[in-house]
């Protein structure tokens, strides 16, 4: 009796969190920013229950997370199939990318927009889709030149050869509000020519936070609809290729890897080093940081996205997605 | 008198080795089977190391899909 009220209770509190997460689901997430400029590590990780019929990517939708970085943080969990009732972790705790705080920044690495709103000290940051390695998504500084409500997509010569390989014959356009429209919604043109950031079709939309794209940068569509209404034309426009994020929380120290997906057929880039993540700590730990050795090789062998604690005096647990541990 | 003296361990050798010989017997068809028993298991790990590589790749096949159908 007292085990089928405890699973009831849970299966309540479970069935809390559910809702708040799909509540949660029609905006991005937004955090505040420490008035420290030092203090880089927003978010916290938060654990929710497979429900029946839900896959992993059902779950990282309702909560705003990307395809590839719940499956990293789940290595476990059968991704089409978790188990009812396991415990999933929903790895929403990030480390800021490096450098000025301002406009919208996008990491290639970690799949990841974060968009700084003009005089506020708040971070707005959605999963994205990019270019795969055939269609790499360009690095560098430009801006927001134009924005559109439901743009026609003219696809280009290749793209329509690369469907007609498949068997698929594509249209030389597709209407803008068409449901099938890849571009679904709303897309801001970037100024580098032929790059937009945009929504995408209900087809896709589980695709979120994978490199499977022709270069363009794919939001989930309740985000893209969100990010839409903040950012204005002339809106500065940053994308970097970091795999390595060191961040500082009240004076405790970071460190975030992301590896590829190991099932990406094409990795984009190799995991990062001991050596890659030891050269980004070093000017940390010229200032005095401490760091606890064994937790950066675990953050380097991981490589699941999540910011572990390296400090020398750090005590907190974290959860380790390496049953190893 | 004098003869029940004798028969009794004769009797007494005689049951001791006829058990002693079943006792062997048992013991010669129990490795049997465990021998049968062990070839089973054996056989069955087989066929289900094959089944869960049929299902990786199955499942591998299904993620390669899966991000195919995400394209544009």
């Amino acid at each position: 009796m007292g085990l089928s009220r405890l699973r009831r209770g849970w299966s309540c509190f479970a069935l809390l969190v559910w809702v708040c997460g799909v509540a949660a689901s029609s905006r991005g997430e937004e955090f505040n920013i420490s008035s420290s400029r030092r203090d880089s590590v927003i978010g916290e990780l938060r654990y929710t229950m497979a429900w029946r019929g839900d896959s992993l990517l059902d779950i990282a939708r309702a909560f705003d997370i990307g395809h590839d970085q719940i499956i990293n943080a789940n290595p476990r969990l059968n991704r089409w199939l978790p188990r009812v009732g396991a415990e999933v972790v929903l790895p929403s705790m990030y480390v800021l990318p490096p450098g000025e705080r301002r406009g919208i920044v996008l990491n290639l690495a970690e799949l990841r927009l974060y968009y700084f709103p003009p005089g506020k000290k708040t971070v707005h940051t959605f999963p994205v889709s990019i270019g795969d390695y055939d269609w790499r998504t360009p690095q560098g500084t430009t801006k927001i030149i134009a924005k559109q409500v439901d743009p026609s997509w003219h696809p280009p010569k290749s793209i329509r050869e690369e469907h007609a390989e498949d068997g698929e014959d594509l249209p030389p356009m597709i209407r803008g509000g068409d449901p099938d429209n890849p571009l679904g919604h709303f897309a801001l043109r970037l100024g580098i020519p032929g790059y937009l950031i945009h929504g995408t079709d209900q087809r896709r939309s589980f695709g979120i936070g994978m490199r499977v794209s022709h270069g363009c940068i794919r939001l989930y569509p309740e985000d893209i609809e969100e990010l839409y209404a903040m950012v204005s034309i002339g809106t500065p426009v940053r994308i970097i290729d970091q795999p390595v994020k060191i961040g500082l929380r009240d004076e405790e120290l970071f460190v975030e890897v992301h590896h590829p997906l190991v099932d990406d057929e094409e990795p984009l880039f190799d995991p990062p080093t001991l050596e890659d993540v030891l050269r980004e700590l070093e000017p940390f730990v010229r200032e005095g940081h401490e760091v606890d050795m064994d937790r950066v090789e675990a953050a380097v062998r991981l490589g699941d996205g999540i910011p572990m604690s390296v400090s020398a005096s750090a005590s907190g647990e974290r959860y380790w997605t390496d049953p190893t541990f | 008198m004098r003869s029940h003296s004798i028969l009794f361990p004769s009797l007494l050798l005689t049951a001791v080795l006829a058990s002693g010989c079943a006792t062997k017997s048992s013991v010669a068809k129990a490795k049997d089977e465990a021998r049968d028993a062990h070839r089973i298991a054996e056989q069955a790990l087989t066929t289900a190391q094959e089944a869960n590589n049929r299902s990786i790749r199955t499942e591998e096949m299904v993620n390669r899909s899966f991000r195919h159908s995400m394209r544009k």
